[in-house]
């Protein structure tokens, strides 16, 4: 029986916090994340081993603690880190699930060799709460309920045999015990005095376990507590560990105003063990107990407690579990509760810079300031220059403190990133630029790859040429994500098309280069950049179709015209249609020409995609309407959504200032060029007004009757907007009027309403 | 006094066919989904203490349970975090299922529909909503899945991609009384979803799913379910209510 005790000891195990984010569902469209802004790039093992790169205010609490340390100077063993990379993992991926309908299978199994029991199914593990309450279930019988029950009934089946009428006896009350898990409540019967001892003392035992599946509580402590008041029961010690732990679940689902009392009662229960030698085999079981019952009676105590354990250079074994639990607290004082001051300013360092350096308020520079000055240590340092502006009189002791920082410092990625950031919020972006290039030279390997993108988008906004501008404007995204619950998972290779396994690792452009290219950079820059060999050929061709198409909307023949020659050879799919539209002499007729070839082509659009983009085909209509150049019938593009934002914002590639090569005069032409091609609003509109245009002006064209067609399929296939409907019956109707017998009508037996 | 009915063929039409008439022309009991209000909040796996809200006007569709289809086994995982409600709120339980390479076999169709059913129990429960989002190779399964469900289930309602609603319609047959598209977490690709949606399957167009966190124009539907990526407060649904004109 002591083998037995052992047994038990070993396999009692508390279930802790169980508590999974939310999730939500939508169309499936990988996403190039450039900038992580979640959590550090992919693998997370190279940042718990110290490669932190640029940190991010908006990371999880986990990453910003792993991130404190190193920049404190105080890495983590090789087994800490494993323990970290286990956490996230943990955290991140959902798909590890257990099947608990296996918990109760080697049971059911052992089950089996006792002669004359009946066979029965899976056991339900999950149990309902009372009202009110009744739709959140719990996990009434975990894994080790039915392991414990498995290995003393292969001890009774060494000592007793199988046909044993007592053993019998035992697992049909075992199976009342179980019954219990899923539901309802059902007590074994105590054994008559005439029966064995030791089988008493365990139907005993069984009984109170009952009450405990049962949730009877009170019935179930009163049950234990007689066990450990028999000196003789093999199960006495046990016992007293069940009294805790019945007090906890107690406090969990019993009546929330007794939560408290249960919860000190079951933490003396605890303190009891802990400092009795005869449980030294439950001492590990009943401090994880402990620890949890403190979480709960004195978070804001525990809270700290734990920092300060995670602060501590000494090795520690118990990494992954102190962690989650100190986030999972602080989690609930910063967003749940949202109570920040109780936690910051108690001597509690960590705390202090985490809640602080993601804070979005003005005040936390000026905590962060201070406390910089007070430790000057890199965690405040970099804390200080995330949270200041150039405008801020102390900018430029930050920068020049920042600029000190060694590369062998954890701290040096983000110092030089705020440093540069800063300079140029001051228009020092000669010195931006230099700092940039030598650390690009000589300190690329500190950088991880979304910190890298962060540095080459400032290179590309001091860029003092064109070219200059091309070589850093092309980035590869530090993960290709579904990102459907924003988490920025780089996508597993299973579920990725072997289309979308091609673009892995081939550059596309961020927000800030796209912005630049489609709204910042004049047709007359732009014709150069298309035709430069500096951009990789993919991202070259997309420029060349922009380019044409755009000067052909906007009257720039000349342009459009340069740009045929590139286009061809980029595009030779396009060839038929740029040798029509260069045949034609009149720019009315060019234009005509551009907007055939367009329709045609649903994939051209007069800007470059930002991301992935666009992947279906050029002349083949994609499914999710991404034809005719979607995003025109969004512009003024929609601002981010700001009603949410209580915490300093991550840093990201999407400023476009200040674009050193470019005039004002190069930056008002960019400017009028954009408001005239967004002027229409949706490109349908637009493309209707002018076949109906061109049909009026050369009704002869043989081309127009299927031009009409096609501009009714445009408000059918393509973005569209308030107005949309008018274009379309217009083009309907000019259509069956004009050419009512033309094989084009008869394909067009409807136009499109709004 | 009796009448001898089959003496006269007239009263044989007032007696017999008059009421198969007016038992054919009576309205059909209405759909336990047209009794929701025109909002519904969802519920996820996270503590929500919704004792707040309307009842009258806001409706909660709580996730109840989650399902996951791993090769051929049925996971099943019901809902494990606290859910806080004001009496009278009307209730939709909402099924998630996932998948791991399934089988897609007969024994996990029945599995599955199993699990799924079983949330109509939970008390005033008066529909169940599914969000599956079904790859090319598992709309067979699903569509079966929905017909062994549908006689079980008070009210079907499922999730679907907008796409499904928009160009890839498959689901305009499908045995269920609402597909909610959902308008949220696209992709940056996808935005003229978010504004002009163009849903093609009349199942699609009387609801819509948003999200607090990317505000778009307010969808012209019956019924809008909306979703939080953090616990709801009171300040978040007002907030959101305002957004969406509700």
């Amino acid at each position: 029986m002591i083998l037995t005790r052992r047994f038990i000891a070993l396999f009692l195990i508390v279930i802790l916090l169980n508590s999974t984010a939310a999730l939500a569902c939508g169309p499936f469209t990988l996403e190039g994340i450039f900038v992580h802004t979640v959590h550090p790039t992919y693998p997370l093992a190279q940042f718990a081993a110290g490669r932190i790169g640029v940190i991010q205010p908006s990371y999880a609490r986990s990453y910003l603690y792993t991130a404190y340390r190193h920049l404190s100077g105080s890495n983590f063993t090789t087994s800490e880190q494993k323990a970290l990379v286990d956490l996230w993992k943990q955290r991140l991926d959902f798909s590890s699930y257990e099947n608990p309908a296996e918990w109760s299978s080697t049971w059911l199994e052992e089950r089996k060799k006792v002669a004359g029991v009946p066979d029965r199914g899976e056991i339900e593990v999950y149990r309902a709460r009372e009202k009110p309450n009744e739709y959140e279930f719990y996990v009434n019988c975990n894994k080790d309920s039915f392991e414990m029950a498995r290995l003393v009934l292969t001890h009774h089946l060494k000592e007793q045999g199988a046909k044993s009428p007592v053993l019998r006896s035992w697992v049909e009350a075992q199976d009342q015990v179980f019954s219990n898990c899923g539901s309802g409540s059902s007590i074994p019967d105590p054994l008559p005095a005439i029966a064995d001892m030791s089988a008493r003392q365990d139907r005993v035992y069984q009984i109170a376990t009952a009450y405990f599946y049962s949730a009877n509580f009170d019935e179930a402590k009163k049950r234990f507590e007689e066990i450990v008041a028999d000196s003789t029961s093999s199960w006495q010690l046990v016992a007293s560990y069940l009294i805790a732990r019945t007090l906890i679940r107690k406090a969990s689902l019993g009546a929330p105003e007794q939560r408290q009392e249960s919860l000190r009662a079951a933490e003396n229960q605890l303190q009891k063990i802990i400092g009795d030698e005869k449980f030294v085999h439950l001492h590990a079981s009943a401090t994880r107990l402990r620890n949890l019952v403190r979480l709960r009676l004195y978070p804001q105590d525990r809270l700290h407690e734990l920092a300060r354990v995670l602060t501590n250079k000494k090795q520690n074994d118990n990494l992954k579990q102190d962690l989650w639990d100190y986030t999972t607290l602080l989690d609930q004082y910063l967003d749940v509760h949202q109570k920040k001051s109780e936690v910051i300013g108690k001597n509690d360092d960590l705390t202090d810079w985490i809640a602080t350096f993601q804070s979005g308020i003005p005040a936390s520079f000026d905590r962060s300031y201070e406390r910089w000055q007070a430790t000057r240590s890199d965690p405040w340092l970099i804390a200080a220059l995330a949270q200041a502006d150039a405008r801020n009189a102390k900018a430029s002791e930050l920068i020049s403190q920042a600029l000190k920082v060694q590369p062998n410092s954890a701290a040096f990625a983000s110092a030089r990133f705020h440093a540069v950031r800063l300079l140029m919020e001051s228009g020092k972006n000669d010195e931006a630029r230099t700092v940039l290039d030598q650390v690009l030279k000589n300190h690329k390997a500190v950088f991880d790859e979304s910190s890298l993108n962060l540095l080459a988008s400032k290179r590309m906004l001091v860029a003092t040429t064109l070219n200059e501008f091309l070589s850093y404007a092309p980035r590869v995204p530090a993960a290709i994500s579904w990102n459907d619950d924003g988490r920025e998972i780089p996508a597993d290779d299973e579920t990725v098309s072997a289309e979308m396994k091609e673009i892995k690792g081939e550059p596309r452009f961020d927000h800030d280069a796209g912005y630049a290219l489609n709204q910042r950079i004049p047709l007359t820059i732009l014709k150069t950049a298309a035709k430069s060999t500096t951009l990789p050929t993919p991202l070259r061709r997309d420029l060349a179709q922009a380019v044409w198409l755009r000067a052909a909307i906007l009257g720039d023949t000349k342009t459009a015209d340069e740009m045929v020659p590139a286009l061809k050879s980029l595009m030779p799919e396009l060839s038929a249609m740029l040798d029509a539209y260069l045949s034609d002499t009149t720019p009315q007729a060019k234009k005509s020409s551009a907007i055939y070839a367009w329709l045609k082509f649903p994939g051209l659009e007069p800007v470059v995609d930002i991301g992935i983009g666009r992947r279906t085909p050029l002349n083949q209509q994609d499914s999710y309407r991404d034809n005719w150049w979607c995003g025109a019938a969004f512009y003024p593009a929609e601002g981010e959504d700001e009603s949410q934002v209580d915490s300093a914002p991550s840093f990201t590639g999407r400023s476009v200032e200040p674009l050193l090569f470019l005039s004002p005069g190069d930056k008002a032409n960019a400017e009028r060029e954009w408001n005239t091609l967004v002027a229409p609003g949706a490109a349908p509109n637009y493309i209707s007004q002018q076949v109906i245009q061109w049909a009026n002006r050369t009704p002869a064209d043989p081309r127009v009757p299927e031009a009409l067609h096609r501009a009714v399929t445009t408000t059918r296939y393509g973005c569209t907007d308030k107005d949309t409907g008018r274009w379309s019956k217009a083009a309907y109707d000019l259509l069956h009027r004009k050419y009512p017998n033309s094989t084009w009508a008869r394909k067009t037996p409807y136009w499109f309403k709004d | 006094m009796r009448f001898r009915v089959s003496n006269n063929p007239w009263l044989l039409l007032v007696f017999v066919l008059v009421p198969i008439s007016i038992l054919a022309l009576r309205p059909k009991p209405a759909s336990p989904l047209s009794e929701l209000p025109p909002v519904i909040i969802w519920a996820w796996e996270r503590p929500e203490k919704l004792d707040f809200i309307n009842t009258d006007q806001v409706g909660v569709a709580f996730l109840a349970k989650t399902v996951r289809l791993e090769g051929d086994h049925v996971v099943s995982k019901p809902r494990l975090q606290p859910l806080e409600l004001a009496p009278g709120t009307k209730l939709m339980a909402v099924v998630r299922i996932e998948s791991d390479h399934p089988t897609l076999s007969a024994t996990q169709l029945r599995k599955t529909a199993v699990e799924v059913a079983s949330v109509s129990e939970l008390s005033s429960v008066s529909a169940v909503q599914i969000d599956f989002d079904a790859t090319v190779s598992e709309r067979n399964f699903y569509r079966k899945l929905l017909n062994e469900l549908k006689p079980r289930s008070p009210s079907l309602s499922i999730t679907a991609l907008a796409s499904w609603c928009a160009g890839d319609n498959w689901i305009s047959d499908l045995p269920i009384d609402e597909a909610v598209p959902m308008l949220f977490r696209m992709g940056i690709d996808h935005k003229h979803f978010q504004s002009r949606p163009q849903f093609e399957p009349s199942i699609c167009a009387k609801s819509a799913g948003v999200s607090t966190d990317e505000p778009l124009a307010p969808p012209n539907v019956d019924r809008l379910y909306i979703f939080s990526p953090k616990p709801w407060t009171p300040a978040s649904l007002n907030s959101a209510l305002e957004t969406y004109k509700r």
